[in-house]
């Protein structure tokens, strides 16, 4: 068995591709730069050269290119472009133009027995309480470009399903940093209240009450990167290529709301602020702005979205032993 | 395999990449909805710039061209020069070249699409292709683009004052970007509307191509008719959600492939050229002749329970009749000494609505008509004292009430069309057609002729021939002559009767040209063959005078008299009650029909040309379709075969005074009996 995956030099794709190798015969990275650097300590793995955004991904061509592709079983899509910085069209680029080349790709392996497209949460509409996991929700307004592009993206996978494989969409939460060592390659997510908390933690000491715009009930759906491999991995090795198309959601399960999550980075301060909830306004927005946190984590905060982990629950009953309060304390602790 | 990159400007969440058959050869389309997103349309045409072999742009506003110089968006320039190896396409030859021909072809096969329709443009600036054949046709423009580029509360009324204000304002457009928030959103119910889109929505038929009107709150469309350019599945979905009635859509290529669009297609034409050619127009008629495309109509709602309504102008037929109205129900019993003065009186009072039809459904598609009947106060004999100006007057504004109450058609009833010059004149003024149900008149006359001659039965019949004679007086008449024409087909032998003995040669070519078996006679003097008829129409316009002796004819014979006043009158046909004088027929409507007020007419029967204009309503065929006092073959034999499908049937035959009951039928056939039993006992007296 082999498998191809793309993004492998990405954060989570980097924790996938170690996990891959123990189960599979080759595992091939697709990128841009062969730098075997990272991953000298694995054995079976082989760089492709390639790019996502060209019309054709691989560069091999005539009988290399057929043979390569026909010894493909697994595509594993994980690259993508999450950069809160980078411009519209450079993430539609990567994001949307990248995942349609994959599946034109898809098309000429014979062999290919699966498709795993790594997704995000993102592409629930935050207006809504519930994000299904078989339907993409009709929307059209989106703050940021990385959850406008993957939502694109996925509307393009579920658009291309295929008889000749079958199509696995995985949706994870927020990766956070590994649970175990609590390494994160760059700030994100909660990532940026930490950061905040800790450069006004001194001040904070001396306010009882703080008004903040956010909704406390807002669940911060995240996930430790290494688990969130785990799981991805397992769902490869379990799989039946029964049904044609999958969604599963990767979130800890007891995910924290905005406001325990707020309490407990009091407690590691040794805090004891009252966060007053107001309801969202421009002003506070700035605020926020002001302490570091952009803008397109406020969908976050005031998001009411939970999620369906019907099928995720089925397939990979590990997920419940994924919880906050297991790794919390490697959260705060090395940032 | 050639690769095809069409880029959509003006859509959303759009993208596919996908290989197509065209032509027989295959190609790779791959498309992303850019969202108005110049710089990443740019970006996507650089990256693909030398790796596909056409790049199609679709949603980029176009090239304007004037008598004098265009108008070119800098946006657009910026995006069809991005490219250096790779040619790009956006469609606009096809749309010069194919557009007007679409329309001129869909207008010349269906000009009442267009007839009398005021028809608005979204921005006629983005849909130049549209304005040229559009403005030939029709007159009552209103072009939206002030609005809808600016949001300016006015509208522009013809191509000049397009060309105008482009001109005027040609900095400030291009200074602009073209981005999706500019663009008023056209919702319907919006509490503050612009001045300019309450006259925009006011039009009947709205035109627009699918970039501009992809992202644009649809829900106006409730109920509309819309010209479009091209419909991809994805805006056939919001159509259909926005309820909207009809769709002209000028290429329906959903049979070659459904996600092909202009410029995908001009895209194909620039790459079967090769690079370094550029696409003239030339090579689309090539196209266009060779793949025959055309325009179709495309339904996306069609609501069942919807009434279509009809209007029907009647009048009193006499002055007792003035105390039929409801209001009158009190005065009614003392009113006899106050009708003379009150029919000189009402004249004065304007036309109003008196009631209405209800529950006509359609056999053949269900349709529910649902029939407004107004009344003029005049009694015939004031209707044919007054000058017609002052009943056109009247007529015209029951038109105007009845185009307000969204009535689609207006029938004459009675004498009202026979007014003036029969409602030629009041159809060139109304809003709404006009039409005097002549045709299904003579029709449903010719129904009950045939009937009355079955009930009698002295005419053989094989199959549905009739192997007898028939006699039309006054053959060289528009009624008579059609009649004669029908009649022919039916009967063994015709003869047509008429005082002008060179119109009834001609007459007798024209027959024999429709149907070269029939055996017809002449001659200028009815009484001459009038004993061997079996069925004899009048038709003349004696006024009065004895056309057709009585006395003459053969017993047992059916007299159908169409004129009015009668050629044979009451007291003559008492003289002869071996003979059957039938008037007219009268029809019954399909459906459970609810006749809310009294027209003169028992129970649901109603008149044959009160049931024309409800066949034209269930018919859809909202056009003047009998005026003037002539009416035509053709007519006839369609409103013939429309009464047949719809159902509207034959239901009793009317006499001078009142219907002709199954029991008088019976008494006039013993005494036909009886007097052809006489004289043969007189010859064997003889012998």
């Amino acid at each position: 068995m082999n498998i191809l995956i793309t993004g492998g030099t990405g954060f989570l794709g980097g924790y996938l591709v170690e996990e891959l190798s123990r189960k599979f015969k080759t595992v091939y990275v697709l990128s841009r730069q062969i730098h075997l650097e990272k991953f000298k300590h694995v054995t079976n793995i082989e760089f492709v050269s390639g790019d996502i955004t060209n019309l054709e991904v691989i560069t091999f061509e005539g009988k290399v290119r057929s043979e390569f592709l026909d010894s493909i079983d697994v595509v594993l899509h994980a690259a993508a472009l999450y950069d809160l910085a980078a411009t519209h069209s450079a993430t539609f680029l990567q994001n949307v133009v990248g995942t349609q080349n994959i599946l034109h790709l898809l098309n000429s392996m014979k062999n290919l027995k699966s498709f795993y497209y790594i997704s995000t949460i993102a592409v629930g509409d935050p207006d809504t309480f519930f994000l299904e996991e078989d339907q993409l929700p009709k929307r059209s307004n989106f703050t940021d470009a990385y959850s406008e592009t993957k939502y694109l993206a996925e509307q393009i996978v579920r658009e291309n399903l295929s008889k000749k494989y079958v199509t696995r969409i995985i949706r994870p939460g927020i990766i956070v940093g590994d649970s175990v060592t609590g390494k994160m390659s760059k700030v994100d997510g909660p990532y940026y209240f930490i950061k905040a908390f800790n450069k006004y933690a001194k001040f904070l000491k001396y306010a009882s009450i703080i008004p903040l715009s956010f909704n406390p009930r807002a669940k911060l759906p995240i996930i430790p990167v290494d688990q969130c491999a785990r799981f991805i991995s397992l769902l490869i090795e379990r799989d039946e290529l029964q049904v044609n198309l999958k969604t599963y959601h990767l979130v800890s399960s007891e995910s924290p709301s905005l406001e325990e999550f707020l309490n407990d980075l009091n407690d590691m301060a040794g805090i004891k602020t009252h966060y007053f909830a107001v309801k969202q306004n421009k002003l506070h927005n700035s605020l926020l702005k002001l302490l570091g946190i952009p803008e397109e984590v406020l969908p976050f905060m005031f998001s009411r979205l939970s999620y369906d982990k019907t099928s995720t629950l089925e397939d990979l009953p590990e997920i419940k032993e994924s919880t906050y309060s297991s790794f919390k304390h490697i959260l705060f602790g090395k940032s | 395999m050639k690769t095809i990159l069409s880029l959509a400007f003006a859509q959303d969440q759009y993208n596919f990449d996908e290989e197509i058959e065209f032509f027989g050869e295959v190609y790779r389309v791959i498309q992303y909805s850019t969202n108005f997103d110049v710089e990443l349309t740019e970006n996507l045409i650089k990256k693909y710039d030398g790796h596909c072999d056409v790049i199609c742009i679709t949603g980029i506003p176009q090239k304007i061209k004037f008598k004098k110089g265009f108008f070119l968006h800098p946006d657009t320039y910026r995006l069809k020069t991005a490219a250096k190896y790779t040619p790009i396409v956006d469609g606009q030859i096809i749309k010069d070249v194919y557009i007007p021909y679409a329309l001129r072809l869909y207008y010349l096969k269906n000009p009442q699409f267009f007839s009398k329709k005021k028809i608005g443009f979204y921005a006629a600036s983005l849909n130049i292709g549209f304005v040229e054949p559009i403005s030939e046709i029709c007159s009552d423009l209103v072009m939206a683009d002030p609005f809808f580029i600016m949001k300016l509360p006015f509208n522009l009324h013809s191509a000049k004052s397009l060309e105008k204000f482009l001109k005027v304002l040609s900095p400030v457009l291009k200074a602009m970007k073209v981005q999706k928030k500019y663009v008023p959103d056209f919702d319907n119910d919006s509490k503050f509307k612009s001045r300019a889109l309450d006259e925009f929505l006011s039009c009947d038929i709205l035109i627009g191509n699918e970039a501009n009107i992809n992202f644009l709150n649809l829900s106006h469309l409730k109920g509309r008719t819309l010209i479009i350019d091209i419909v991809s599945p994805q805006l056939e979905k919001k159509l259909t959600e926005s309820g909207l009635k009809e769709a002209l859509v000028c290429l329906p290529q959903l049979s070659i492939y459904p996600k092909m669009n202009y410029s995908i297609l001009e895209g194909i034409v620039q790459i079967k050229k090769g690079v370094g050619n550029v696409v003239t127009q030339d090579d689309v008629i090539k196209l266009v002749e060779e793949v025959k495309f055309s325009p179709a109509i495309k339904t996306y709602y069609e609501d069942v329970e919807e009434v279509t309504k009809f209007s029907f102008v009647i009048h009193p037929l006499s002055s007792s009749y003035l105390f039929t109205h409801p209001y009158a129900k009190y005065i009614k019993k003392y009113s006899k000494p106050l009708e003379k003065l009150t029919e000189e009186l009402v004249t004065y009072s304007p036309g109003f609505y008196y009631g209405k039809i209800d529950g006509i459904v359609s056999e053949k598609n269900g349709k529910k008509v649902e029939g407004l009947i107004y009344t003029v106060t005049e009694t015939p004999k004031k209707l044919m004292e007054s000058k017609p100006e002052v009943i056109y007057k009247k007529i015209l504004k029951l038109c105007e009430k009845a185009d307000d109450a969204g009535s689609k058609i207006m029938g004459l009833g009675a004498y009202t069309k026979i007014v003036g010059d029969a409602g030629v004149t009041i159809e060139r003024l109304s809003p709404i057609p006009v039409t005097t149900g002549n045709s299904l008149s003579a029709a449903s006359t010719l129904w009950a002729a045939k009937l009355a001659v079955e009930k009698l039965g002295f005419v053989k019949k094989v199959d549905t021939q009739f192997k007898g004679t028939v006699m039309v007086v006054g053959a060289t008449g528009s009624i008579g002559a059609v009649s004669a024409k029908i009649l022919a087909f039916s009967w063994d032998k015709i003869i047509i009767a008429a005082p002008r003995a060179y119109k009834l040669m001609e007459l007798k070519e024209e027959i024999l040209k429709i149907n070269p078996k029939a055996k017809v006679e002449i001659s200028t003097d009815a009484d001459n063959f009038s004993d061997v008829c079996d069925l004899i129409i009048t038709t003349t316009s004696g006024q009065g005078k004895t056309i057709l002796d009585i006395m003459k004819v053969k017993p047992g014979c059916v007299i159908c008299d169409v004129s009015r006043p009668f050629d044979i009158k009451e007291e003559e046909a008492i003289k002869r009650p071996d003979v059957m004088v039938i008037a007219s027929g009268e029809v019954t409507l399909p459906g459970n029909v609810d006749i809310n007020i009294d027209i003169g007419l028992e129970g649901n029967i109603v008149y044959a040309c009160l049931a024309e204009t409800a066949l034209l309503a269930m018919d859809g065929k909202f056009e003047s379709f009998t005026l003037s006092r002539n009416i035509n073959y053709e007519k006839v034999i369609e409103i013939d075969r429309m009464a047949r499908e719809h159902g509207v049937r034959l239901s009793q035959i009317m006499g001078h005074s009142g219907f002709i009951t199954d029991a008088e039928f019976d008494l006039c056939k013993e005494h036909a009996l009886v007097k052809l039993a006489r004289p043969k006992k007189e010859k064997k007296h003889e012998s």
